[in-house]
């Protein structure tokens, strides 16, 4: 409480999972002014343009305003969507942004390395040419089709599901009888006009962003792709938290199951638009995620996941009408959901695995993919020994727990470097800095590691004026407010700096316990790949400087990108694809970390910044 | 023969090559391993002194109650050829359904260092093996970690299973781990919750040390 009784109230911003404290009867654009956001309000925040509409999803605001019940009722909102201009904050409360805010606003990394994918789909298709019934050829619409593939492919007992039927009628209207059948195996799952393609999709659900990419199933190439933030996140920015939502209320289970399939129906609509073609032509599709994600996609029970020793319901590969979920697609095609190695080491693993072919390489290798948590996998082709281990290094990569961070967006700091005594900053979108995003933050803490602005264990030292007396405790001055977006102050604190070295130590520990487990040295790794969003904007440089990766001496550092959308495509495409899946995850041991006594010796030791400070190796 | 002020220094400055050597010098050089306990309960002070005067950070808690356990394990043998000296029994363990050790260990090797018997039953401890435990050891305080909102639940079928033992009122219980408040001490029926390992330490001493307060 300050002088005028107002209590102080948390207001987050979800997706952006941006937070401040303000003082009760706050307006929610103030607010999010406050915080940075760009919230639309032509008018300036008078209630005039109704262009603030944001939705409340938990806690207590003001009821509308007599200007705001006007546009509640002519602007068709929904429920709990308020003019952030309007809504006052009466207790801590949690927004949801409108999509077209995220439109532009975060960077998701797409994009993986791959090689030309090798197609062997289990989706055919066939191109035919009917006659149209008469009293002479009284054939059903089935027995046309099923006639003409006989003398085509040969001779198999056709099945089909009524809604195919449905799909053939309308088609055979528009086109004249000349047509496209799909098949899978002997059921007849789909018709398009004729000279159409067999598309797949191929989705890779992450904690928060859907990646989507469209492929020609005969040809593997890709025709467009794209990713969205993952519309659960205002439930829960962490997949834990996202997963105690669901146990703690069953009736939630089905909401965050609709949220994403959603999504991947809006991704499915906007990718086939680009392509030009019907999401009735999405022939198979294929979808990676990590084991939360797939489990609130399928609406398996997650009370399990929550609890040690946090099991997985179901870690085999599926495959499934995609109907059952609701997928745009078309009647009677297939869904193919990796399997998982087990616990939190899911679907999305084994799909990078798959795409690098780190299973099968010759090189001793290191595989990882950095989130919330943190996958690692460990092959030694010496020894043939493949293992894996999931790590909670936390959200301070991802700008959580973090006071100045933020997700990779517009106005986040990504690239930090001293020249000549000088901080220079470089955002995303070249904007004024509103905060620090992962890749920024390692490039920061590396550089105060370097020049002696904190010591061994990550202590801040106060060498200049950067390094300031805050509220609690010391902090570096990062970005002036005279030169920030929203004009305060961007710092790190000591408290940052702490989280960031308990992110980082888990990581670093999880990597050297499997290097133990398989006795493998540190000079005998030939390769490190570092997949995903955040480990593909990373210095890798900066970020064996101060320990996030170890230093290993003979292994080449690689950034692969999407991996995990990568394996989504490969095994979209490719029957052979699926079965080296079901194969990584039959191989693969799972590592415990809390079963080896030194984890936790290697952890405290890995919060420290590796010496020499100013000598960092090349890699 | 290395003085017992620079075990007690190499320790409180995190220096964990140095402070090991020491101990193994010390103990080489006769010097009675309660004394080098002692030594390193000071360091281990001065450390706890300077987290919460914010000199040291949770990563330097962690760091020190590694340093301390692999001390404790050196000088083991030695302190049990020649009787206990411990203040007071604490059973403790991360509770049912929950993993998370990093701050129960930090927890722990403060205990200890405060001269605390702490039997240590590890993580994802069921309320049946607390309960049989404080039996067996008879010990009076009971400290359970969590870190999940889920783990709430685990410490409330604990509190209850001590009161179906009929254990209740003979056993202190603490409790602690990140979300942990005075609202979930009310709900899971605890005595008290400390913030951190310092506080779990002054909740001991009140406790066990009636001269301390």
């Amino acid at each position: 409480m300050d002088s005028t009784g107002a209590a102080d109230c948390r207001v987050t911003f979800q997706p952006i999972g941006k937070r401040i404290v303000v003082k009760a009867g706050t307006s929610l654009l103030d607010a999010g002014r406050a915080v940075g956001l760009s919230i639309s309000a032509n008018c300036g925040g008078v209630g005039i343009c109704g262009k603030c509409r944001v939705k409340v999803v938990s806690g207590k605001t003001s009821p509308p305003s007599r200007i705001e019940q006007a546009f509640l009722e002519t602007e068709n909102f929904g429920p709990n969507e308020r003019l952030a201009c309007e809504a006052r904050v009466a207790s801590s409360v949690v927004v949801e942004l409108p999509p077209e805010f995220d439109a532009n606003a975060q960077r998701l990394l797409v994009a993986g390395v791959a090689d030309e994918l090798i197609c062997d789909p289990n989706v055919e298709s066939h191109q035919i040419a009917l006659t149209a019934p008469s009293l002479q050829d009284s054939r059903s619409h089935y027995m046309r089709v099923a006639d003409a593939l006989n003398a085509g492919v040969g001779s198999r007992d056709w099945t089909i599901q009524p809604a195919a039927a449905v799909q053939f009628s309308r088609i055979v209207q528009q086109s004249g009888w000349k047509l496209t059948a799909f098949s899978r195996g002997s059921e007849l799952i789909g018709f398009s006009g004729p000279g159409s393609r067999a598309v797949g999709l191929a989705v890779d659900v992450g904690c928060t962003k859907i990646a989507a990419y469209l492929l020609d199933l005969q040809t593997g190439k890709q025709l467009a792709s794209q990713g969205i933030t993952n519309p659960q996140i205002p439930y829960g920015e962490d997949l834990i938290t996202r997963l105690v939502f669901v146990a703690r209320d069953n009736g939630q289970t089905e909401l965050m199951a609709n949220l994403v399939r959603d999504a991947i129906n809006k991704l499915a609509a906007n990718l086939c638009f680009q392509a030009k073609i019907s999401t009735e032509e999405i022939a198979e599709l294929c979808i990676v995620g990590n084991t939360a994600m797939t489990h609130l996609l399928l609406g398996l029970p997650v009370e399990q996941l929550l609890n040690a020793p946090f099991v997985s319901s179901i870690d085999r590969d599926i495959d499934m009408r995609a109907s059952e979920l609701a997928l745009k697609s078309a009647p009677g095609a297939n869904v193919h959901i990796l399997p998982g190695i087990g616990g939190f080491i899911g679907a999305d693993h084994v799909a990078m695995i798959l795409a690098h072919g780190i299973d099968r390489s010759e090189k001793v290798t290191i595989g990882i993919d950095i989130g919330t948590n943190t996958e690692i996998v460990l092959h030694n082709s010496r020894t043939d020994a493949i293992v894996s281990t999931s790590v909670p290094s936390g959200p301070a990569f991802e700008g959580g727990h973090v006071r100045d961070g933020i997700r990779a967006a517009s106005g986040a700091i990504e690239k930090a470097f001293f020249v000549d005594q000088v901080l220079e900053v470089r955002t995303i979108d070249n904007c004024a800095p509103l905060g620090i995003c992962g890749s920024g933050i390692v490039d920061l803490l590396a550089e105060l590691w370097r020049l002696n602005y904190i010591d061994e264990r990550g202590h801040l030292l106060q060498r200049d004026q950067l390094v300031r007396s805050g509220k609690h405790g010391l902090e570096f001055l990062v970005v002036a407010a005279a030169q920030s977006g929203h004009g305060r102050d961007i710092v790190l604190t000591q408290h940052d700096i702490t989280e960031i070295q308990l992110a980082k130590a888990a990581i670093h520990a999880g990597i050297v316990t499997l290097l133990e487990i398989t006795n493998t040295g540190a000079a005998e790794v030939e390769e490190m790949v570092v997949a995903g969003a955040f480990g593909s904007y990373l210095d890798l440089r900066n970020s064996v400087a101060i320990g996030l990766l170890p230093y290993l001496p003979h292994a080449s550092y690689l950034q692969i990108g999407n991996a995990a959308g990568t394996g989504a495509r490969m095994a979209l495409v490719s029957n052979t694809c699926r079965e080296r899946a079901r194969m990584i995850a039959r191989k693969v041991t799972k590592v415990e970390l809390k079963k080896h006594e030194n984890f936790n010796r290697l952890l405290a030791r890995a919060t420290r910044f590796p010496a020499p400070r100013n000598k960092v190796p090349t890699l | 023969m290395p003085s017992l002020d620079a075990i007690k220094d190499a320790l409180a400055e995190l220096n964990e090559d140095l402070a090991l050597q020491l101990v193994k010098d010390a103990l080489a050089a006769k010097t009675p391993a309660f004394d080098i306990l002692q030594a390193c309960q000071d360091g281990m002070t001065e450390v706890g002194r300077r987290f919460e005067s914010q000199d040291y950070f949770v990563s330097d808690l962690m760091m020190s109650g590694e340093i301390f356990k692999q001390i404790g394990a050196l000088l083991e043998p030695e302190l049990k050829a020649s009787g206990s000296r411990t203040v007071g029994k604490i059973v403790f363990g991360t509770v049912k359904g929950d993993i998370h050790d990093i701050g129960k260990d930090i927890v722990v090797n403060m205990l200890k260092s405060s001269n605390f018997e702490v039997i240590d039953l590890g993580v994802d401890v069921s309320p049946e093996r607390f309960v049989s435990s404080l039996k067996e050891s008879g010990a009076t305080v009971l400290g359970m970690s969590g870190l999940l909102t889920l783990a709430f639940d685990s410490m409330k079928s604990t509190v209850q299973a001590l009161q179906a033992a009929g254990l209740r009122e003979h056993v202190k219980v603490m409790i602690g781990g990140g979300p942990v408040d005075g609202s979930v001490c009310a709900f899971v029926g605890a005595d008290e919750w400390g913030a951190d390992a310092q506080h779990a330490v002054r909740l001991a001493k009140n406790w066990l040390v009636p001269s301390s307060l």
